[in-house]
Parts: structure tokens; sequence; C-alpha cells
């Protein structure tokens, strides 16, 4: 009990400003989604509808499209609210519940695409007091919520229990067998069914043919997702190692199958530390610290700033960005993943090095 | 004071508790519901890119539909799912076209008219539960599919009501015959042909 009371309460306790600077990144990529998802479901025919257990299965028609509409309306205000941390406990609530029902919405056609772990972020850490740095809430007293790193544990549990479960389906659907490639298999339904095609998911087809190869692939990925659940007692640290070599996982799942999982890189990203960013700095470029006789207006105008920005930025930028913006977190979360493994490696020696470069340069200052 | 900062910690740990207890009953939960029902949402949990991707004893089966209209004139327009379900985003599609194959195996003649609602709960709350594809299992569900591809050929086609519909499976056989080298090799597995004013009214 104790052990559990230990890993629950102090494995996963992280700086709180960098919580808060995640909760910022967070809220950006809720706004990034708002307005616009779910839009195509108006043109698609109720004859397909055909939803999963979940809150759409309890009707027997589509939502609305007009409710969809004000879901995203929802979602921009509560996700603007979050970057700027006001009510951030209530509009973490709200945004993860209204991306749930508008995700759910659309995954009433038989598809259901997998970014639980990047919806359940604000549910989980609306408990954590995450908003009570870098926030409007700060100023207020009786807004502010005691810090914990519980839900950063529970998170953490979530992203380990998702990783195991896809493990988990593979262990128990032959990925192990090895009569079967089924990496090689999935490789190519994506390529000749899905029209998924890359130039290193060619290379693979075209020459990369070896059984042994790919039965090795198959036994990787398995034992990396199951892994996962026992990272999670090795608290933040583990998890974090964990995280890292998953971001590689993606990326060349993306390079292979090119399915985007960034997604579930955005939830990873809970484990970051954001020290490296000049906080007092971040906090005048968001007008904060101006704010800090803030009027019940100003919240509001700076939400429909906020709304107004992402609605201009959608409607200069094309889709085509949009998806380049994607494809840049999974690339640049293999570069924060590879720098910060680098470091994990090399900062022993560079710490062994700069001591003998300083005894060296003290013996040499002593002599003359 | 330090009472009272004791009774926090206190409630704080039940909190806690509480949520870890939730997230576990979670899990378990989704576990039945999904060995039962199918994945639900939300679930915790990643795609488990089942089976074996398709291949068994070193080939790789994949299966293909092609969709060919037939006009009262002879145009033809010969399409895949993928440019019938535009309407549906990316992988959506995939999913949704399981509706076309299952055209393939329906008892037609023994068909309801109306879904039968069995009288488990399940059925009595979740009413809306793979609603699409038990409608499949009714005349009037399948008359709507057919009323939809019709119009889709319409829209498609550009040239009024397409009169006629093909509906090829193939199957497509990928061969890892002598380790370094891949076979191809493509077989009509099914073939379906719809008469849209005869099967519609039927």
């Amino acid at each position: 009990m104790k052990l559990l009371d230990l890993l629950i309460f102090e494995s996963f306790k992280t700086k709180y400003r960098d919580l808060a600077i995640y909760r910022t990144i967070i809220g950006l990529f809720f706004l990034k989604e708002s307005i616009g998802k779910g839009y195509w479901l108006k043109n698609v025919d109720s004859i397909f509808f055909s939803p999963p257990i979940g809150l759409t299965a309890l009707f027997t028609t589509p939502f609305p499209h007009s409710l969809i509409v004000i879901l995203n309306i929802v979602l921009a205000i509560s996700s603007s609210a979050l970057i700027i941390g006001w009510f951030t406990k209530a509009n973490s609530l709200i945004t993860g519940f209204a991306f749930m029902t508008i995700n759910s919405c659309m995954y009433s056609y038989g598809k259901i695409n997998h970014d639980i772990l990047f919806t359940l972020t604000p549910i989980v850490l609306a408990f954590s007091g995450w908003g009570n740095n870098l926030s409007l809430d700060k100023k207020s007293e009786h807004k502010a919520i005691k810090e914990t790193s519980w839900p950063i544990a529970l998170m953490s549990l979530i992203i380990c229990v998702a990783m195991f479960t896809s493990g988990w389906a593979k262990l128990n659907s032959g990925w192990l067998n090895p009569l079967t490639y089924s990496a090689q298999g999935h490789l190519f339904i994506n390529y000749f069914v899905h029209e998924r095609t890359t130039l290193i998911s060619e290379l693979l087809i075209n020459h990369v043919t070896s059984p042994i190869l790919w039965e090795l692939i198959d036994w990787l990925v398995v034992i990396f997702e199951l892994s996962f659940i026992l990272c999670w007692f090795g608290g933040l640290r583990l998890f974090r190692l964990w995280c890292s070599f998953a971001c590689f996982f993606h990326l060349a799942i993306f390079l292979t199958f090119k399915i985007n999982f960034s997604a579930n890189i955005i939830a990873y990203t809970i484990c970051l530390r954001y020290s490296w960013i000049p906080f007092s700095r971040v906090e005048n470029a968001l007008f904060l610290k101006t704010l800090k006789d803030a009027k019940p207006l100003n919240p509001m105008l700076i939400i429909s700033l906020l709304i107004s920005l992402k609605l201009i930025l959608q409607a200069t930028i094309p889709g085509r960005l949009t998806s380049f913006f994607n494809i840049g977190i999974i690339w640049g979360s293999s570069l924060l993943a590879l720098i910060w493994l680098c470091k994990q490696i090399l900062a022993p020696k560079l710490k062994n090095f700069q001591k003998k470069y300083r005894l060296v340069t003290s013996l040499i200052r002593d002599r003359f | 004071m330090q009472q009272s900062k004791k009774q926090r910690n206190m409630s704080e740990r039940k909190r806690a508790q509480l949520a870890f207890f939730i997230a576990i009953v979670a899990f378990g939960l989704q576990y039945i519901i999904s060995a039962n029902y199918g994945e639900p949402y939300p679930a915790i949990k990643m795609p488990g890119f089942k089976g074996d991707g398709g291949s068994n004893k070193q080939s790789i089966t994949l299966n293909r539909l092609k969709f060919i209209y037939h006009w009262e004139n002879g145009d033809l327009l010969n399409i895949t799912h993928l440019e019938l379900l535009s309407e549906f985003p990316g992988s959506h599609k995939h999913a949704v076209s399981h509706f076309f194959r299952k055209l393939f195996f329906l008892p037609l003649k023994q068909m309801p008219n109306e879904i039968i609602l069995k009288k488990n709960k399940t059925d009595l709350i979740f009413r809306g539960y793979k609603l699409g594809e038990r409608r499949l299992q009714t005349k009037q569900g399948v008359s709507d599919l057919l009323k939809w591809l019709r119009k889709r050929g319409k829209l498609l086609g550009g040239k009024g009501n397409p009169i006629r519909l093909e509906i090829k499976w193939y199957k497509e056989f990928w061969q890892n015959k002598d380790r370094f080298r891949l076979s191809k090799s493509k077989k009509l597995f099914k073939k379906l042909e719809l008469n849209f004013s005869k099967d519609i009214e039927n």
C-alpha cells in the first residue's frame, strides 16, 4: 500500500510551472481542432449510422449538424480559456467532454480513431492544479486549486494501459507466430488498399522481404507495447524514457504506414520538462502580467481574440499546411527525444570531461 | 490548523483513490464490452492492428471492391470504394466499405421488413448500437442502401440515374516465394449484379 502511495503521490511529481506550459500547449491544440471538427458529418447519409456502444448508441439517428456546430463553438471558447487559465478546472472538463462528444458523433459510422489519450488529458489534469501558474486563476485565490501529482500518475497509467492494450491485441492475434509477418501484412494493406504510399514504404515493399527481419519487427513491436505497463512502476523518469522511444515508434509508423499519431505525442509531452523556456518572458508575451487586475470582460476579450485569430489562420492557411504541422509534431518530437536521450547518455561523460578540463586549466594556471 | 491540513490531505488521498478506482473499473468494463460488443467509444485503447495483417503461411491476402455503374445508353463508370465514399474522410472509407461486402452474403429472400429488437438490456438501452449494420438485415435497409448507391452513381456519373451496378470483389494474393521476391496474383472472389429498378422495389 505504501508503495502504491509512493507511486501515486511522489513518483510523478513535476514542476507545476512545467504543467502550466503543458496546459497552454494542449489548449492551443484543442483550439486548432475546434470549429470545423466533424463538419463532414452533414454530407453523410444516415443509412451508414452504426455507432459502437457509447453515447451515440443511445440514439437511433445521428446528432443534428447544429449540435456539432454548437459543440465546436463551446470547444473553441473552453480551449481558449484553458490557454489563458481562466476557470481552468471547469474549462478543462468542458474542453475534454466537448471534444469527446464530437468524436462520438464522428466515430458512429464504424471507424474509431484512437485519439483518446489527447481527449482524456484535460479531463484528468483538471484536478492537478495546472491552472495555478501562467494563468488568470493565479490572481484569484478562490479559483486556484491545490496542486497535486496524482492526476499525472493517473494520466501516465492511462497512456501505459492504452499502449499495453495494443500490444495485448497483437499478442493474441498471431503477431508472434513465426509463420506470419504481421507488420509486413499491414504495410501491404496500407500501401495497396488504403493507398497510403511513402518513399520508405515503397523501399520496404520492394527491397526488404527477408522473413527473419519482418518477424523480428513483429516481436519488437509487441515487446515494446507490452513493456509500457511496467515502465509506469518506474515513475516519471522511466515513463519519460519510454515516451521518448514511443516518439521514434510513431515516426516509424508514420514513415511506413502514413498513419499520424500526433495526438498521442501531445499526450506524451505531459512528462516533458519545459524549464528551458524563459517563463517570465512567456508570461510577458502573453500579456498576462498586464492583466493582473483583470476585469471580468478582459478574459472574454482575449478568448474572442484567440478564436478570431484561429478563424483567420483557418481561412488563410491551406489544409495542406495543417497536415504539415501534424507531420512537424511527429518529426519534432523524435528530434527532441533524440536530443534528450543523447543528453542523458552524454551528460555524465560531459560532467567528467568538464571536471578534468577545470583541473587541467587550474594546474596550468598554477604553473604559469 | 495542522489537523485541518491533515484532513485536507486525507480527502485528497480519498479523491485520488476514487479516481484510480474509477479508472481500473473502466479498464475492466471496456475489456468486457470489447469482448462482447466490439470496441466501445470512449475506451482507453490503442489500435491493435489485429490479426496478422492478412498474411498467412507467407502469403498476404488483400480484399478490393470495384463498382461498375451502367447507364441505359451503354455508358460505364468504374470506381473503387475510395471514390464511391469520397464524402467520408480518409480511413473512415474503408470501415464503411464493409457495408457493401455484407451485401454479398445477405439472405435476401428470408429477410424481415423491420429490425427485430431482442429483449436484452443492451438492445433496449443502446437502441442505436450498430444500427446501420442491423438495418442491412432487413428488406427496408437493403432497399435504402441500393437507393443510396443509385443516388451516388447519378452524382458521380453526371448522366442521370444508372440502371445497373456490378460490384466485383477481388482478392489479391502476395506471396513471398523465394524470400526476396514478391509475386502478386489477382482473383475475382465474388460478383454481385444489382438492377436498380427491379431490386429496389423487391
